[in-house]
């Protein structure tokens, strides 16, 4: 992000809080919703949402500098995308690795968000 | 054939920061002028009065999806000879077939990189117009 000659950097910068603003009042809940409801109910609804939402993650990350984000966000993303394609939901395997995939992107989250401005 | 000059260009992108950045970007950096719509119902309502020369729409939206706008505005007088890209995080080489297949000039992957978008947009254009 150099070429920085109308201040255009820090207009992305500007954009890049707005994103951690989001991941930060957003992003981070829904995750931790779904660590909570896909132990209790792996329905194709509650795996729509997972895609839903690590799409729009995977999607945005590294615009902003976060790639860690897009790549646990596409690797959850195909994984439910995978479940419900090959329809296996109740597979142990394929359960754990969606779970540990939103840990992870939990945690790359709340590292990121460290960078928002106070 | 050397390409007409590409100025304005609606853009389609529910994801509010994605959005301001591309903006941003296509603007400050590719110097077009664009309008960006939240939804496929804005970019319907907004496509006749701003006379896009070309119209990015974003795949994964809540409500109607890229696809479903793409038809959309097809079927309308003013949407049916726009060309049209898709932008998504989904980039299997099926995807880029079917969309294309659908009749769209390209397909843009996310995330993408400010600095370079309007590169991309303005490759895509030529080759377009090259074919």
């Amino acid at each position: 992000m150099a070429n920085d000659d109308n201040g255009l950097a820090a207009k992305i910068e500007e954009i890049r809080q707005m994103f951690l603003q989001r991941l930060n009042d957003e992003w981070l809940g829904r995750i931790g919703e779904l660590r909570v409801r896909l132990p209790l109910d792996w329905s194709r609804a509650n795996l729509d949402d997972t895609i839903f939402l690590t799409h729009s993650m995977a999607g945005s990350g590294a615009t902003f500098g976060y790639q860690a984000i897009t790549d646990v966000g596409r690797k959850v993303e195909v994984a439910a995308r995978t479940m419900l394609k090959e329809d296996t939901l109740a597979l142990e395997d394929a359960r754990a690795e969606i779970l540990k995939g939103l840990e992870d992107l939990e945690s790359e989250s709340r590292a990121a968000v460290a960078d928002l401005r106070t | 054939m050397s390409a007409p000059q590409l100025n304005r260009i609606l853009y389609v992108e529910d994801e509010p920061d994605i959005r301001a950045v591309a903006k941003l970007a296509l603007e400050a950096v590719g110097g077009f002028t664009i309008e960006a719509c939240s939804s496929g119902q804005e970019a319907l309502a907004k496509c006749a009065g701003f006379g896009p020369e070309l119209i990015l729409l974003d795949v994964m939206m809540p409500g109607m999806d890229g696809p479903s706008t793409f038809a959309a505005l097809r079927a309308t007088a003013e949407g049916q000879a726009v060309p049209i890209a898709f932008m998504t995080a989904k980039v299997q080489p099926s995807e880029i077939t079917r969309y294309t297949d659908m009749g769209a000039i390209g397909v843009i992957s996310k995330p993408f990189d400010p600095m370079t978008l309007a590169d991309t947009v303005r490759g895509l254009w030529t080759d377009h117009h090259g074919k």
